[in-house]
């Protein structure tokens, strides 16, 4: 994973955080993925929040090492995956 | 994984009992006007209700601010209902700025005016569900309740075009001596386009309190003969109609569900009103539930959250009475009347509704007559026939308050 890419938010995904969940909804999908929604835990909710098409993978990364107190290995791990599955439901570009 | 796709159901009834048990409205429904063109006999608005103008209505913009406002509040399934919403021609843009404030949508239509281009553009809206209803199969029995000629051939078609766009539909009717004999192919034609069909034989008085809906409403004894031939049972004993609680299943008698209290001491208000669900008016106001107008508050006055607020106060008022009739009948265990039908029957939320008391009798007639899962299955109330499992949860009754439905 590139350190230095920089993701953005996928404008046509809402983010709702409800009864302290935190919820990613896809708009304009097909009627088959109407249901598709996706809940992130404390961590991945905490990774969407600093994606915000400025910051660094690295940067990211600092912050979050900074907020969970994380082991950096395990972290960088977490987080590859992390994108790597935001990337997939086309929650970043 | 840090990510996971969502058990739709599970989150929202996870959300749904965090939202009840702090008095937070997940649920909201937006009546968008009172106007309609359809004059059905057994509408639940009243005719001062359908004058009412359009410049009396709140603007696209307000439209938009109030959804803001339901968001702030933690609101997730967004339901619009009229009237006819598509009366308004900013119907769809509205629609559209709720989708993308991150609502779960549901539309409440006739159906009549969607042509191609707007089901070109409910496709790509995408809602939960756009939900129709259709009171006859044939064009004499429900343009005779519709009151509007042409408008049967009108409504299929809609349906058809945005079955063929593949919009998830849902279909509802009311049951009527004079639609009775229609209601199975009505069933026949929902199961065919794979839609969810929802059948009520509770009918409501006006919002005025005219009672003329009640002449159409049928005694308990024939919904449940017109019930048991439109639902045989299944062979291997299944029940085919996921039952709820507002009277298809009677589990109150034998199993209390963990919630119940016996209403002695359970409170007037044991539904969703002043806890997990709100109603917005054309007007810009918040009232307890579709049926039940008494008090609304302005949102110009006092905000949606202050709306909010006043509603919750109102019912802890109410439930603190102490006179409802129900708190000393035999019948509670097998009665689902609530303040909102009660108020309509009889000017007050705690005198005996005469139907439901019938219900109530019928039911307890009925205690044995169970099925092999232990559900009277063919109560009088709303039937629900399960093809979108995620769509259950959404498609009961209107505002979400209860399971009745009115909208």
């Amino acid at each position: 994973m590139n350190r230095n890419a920089v993701w953005r938010k996928n404008p046509d995904m809402v983010t709702r955080v409800i009864e302290r969940e935190t919820i990613l909804l896809p708009v304009y999908r097909t009627s088959e993925e109407i249901d598709a929604i996706y809940t992130l835990n404390e961590s991945a909710a905490a990774v969407w929040e600093l994606i915000d098409g400025k910051r660094t993978v690295r940067q990211i990364e600092a912050a979050i090492l900074g907020q969970f107190n994380a082991i950096t290995e395990e972290a960088q791990e977490t987080l590859d995956e992390l994108l790597k599955d935001l990337r997939e439901i086309k929650a970043i570009l | 994984m840090a990510i996971q796709t969502g058990d739709y159901h599970a989150l929202v009834t996870n959300m749904q009992a965090q939202s009840s048990q702090q008095r937070l409205p997940l649920r909201a429904m937006f009546e968008l006007t009172y106007r309609c063109n359809f004059a059905c006999i057994h509408c639940y608005n009243s005719a001062s209700q359908k004058a009412s103008k359009s410049s009396e209505e709140v603007s696209t913009r307000d439209a938009c601010l109030i959804i803001d406002q339901i968001r702030d509040l933690g609101c997730f399934v967004l339901g619009f209902t009229g009237g006819e919403v598509f009366v308004r021609p900013d119907a769809m843009e509205i629609f559209q700025y709720a989708k993308r404030s991150g609502f779960q949508v549901i539309i409440y239509t006739n159906g009549y005016y969607i042509n191609e281009s707007i089901a070109d553009e409910l496709a790509a809206l995408a809602p939960n569900k756009v939900d129709i209803s259709i009171h006859g199969k044939s064009a004499q029995v429900f343009e005779r309740i519709t009151q509007r000629p042409g408008s049967r051939d009108r409504v299929f078609r809609a349906i058809e075009l945005l079955v063929e766009r593949g919009v998830r539909v849902g279909l509802k009717s009311n049951l009527f001596a004079d639609n009775a004999d229609e209601m199975a192919a009505i069933k026949q034609f929902a199961d065919s386009i794979g839609a969810f069909h929802r059948l009520s034989s509770e009918f409501f008085a006006r919002n005025d309190r005219s009672p003329e809906p009640y002449r159409y409403q049928l005694e308990p004894e024939e919904v449940h003969r017109i019930l048991e031939e439109l639902y045989p049972k299944q062979q291997n004993g299944a029940s085919q109609i996921v039952s709820r609680a507002d009277g298809l299943d009677d589990d109150s008698v034998t199993q209390m569900p963990e919630n119940h209290m016996p209403r002695s001491a359970a409170p007037l208000f044991h539904c969703g009103v002043g806890r997990s669900g709100l109603v917005v008016t054309p007007f810009g106001e918040v009232k307890p539930c579709l049926e039940f107008d008494q008090p609304t508050f302005s949102i110009k006055e006092y905000s949606l959250a202050g709306c909010w607020e006043k509603i919750v106060e109102f019912t802890d008022q109410v439930n603190a009475t102490e006179d409802c009739e129900c708190h000393t009948c035999e019948l509670e265990p097998h009665c689902d009347s609530c303040p909102a039908s009660r108020y309509l029957a009889t000017g007050s939320v705690a005198k005996c509704d005469p139907y439901a008391r019938r219900k109530a009798e019928f039911k307890r007639s009925r205690v044995g007559a169970r099925d092999s899962a232990g559900v009277d299955r063919l109560m009088p109330g709303t039937a629900f026939v399960p093809v979108f499992s995620s769509v259950v949860a959404e498609s009961a009754g209107g505002c979400g308050s209860c399971a009745k439905s009115c909208s």
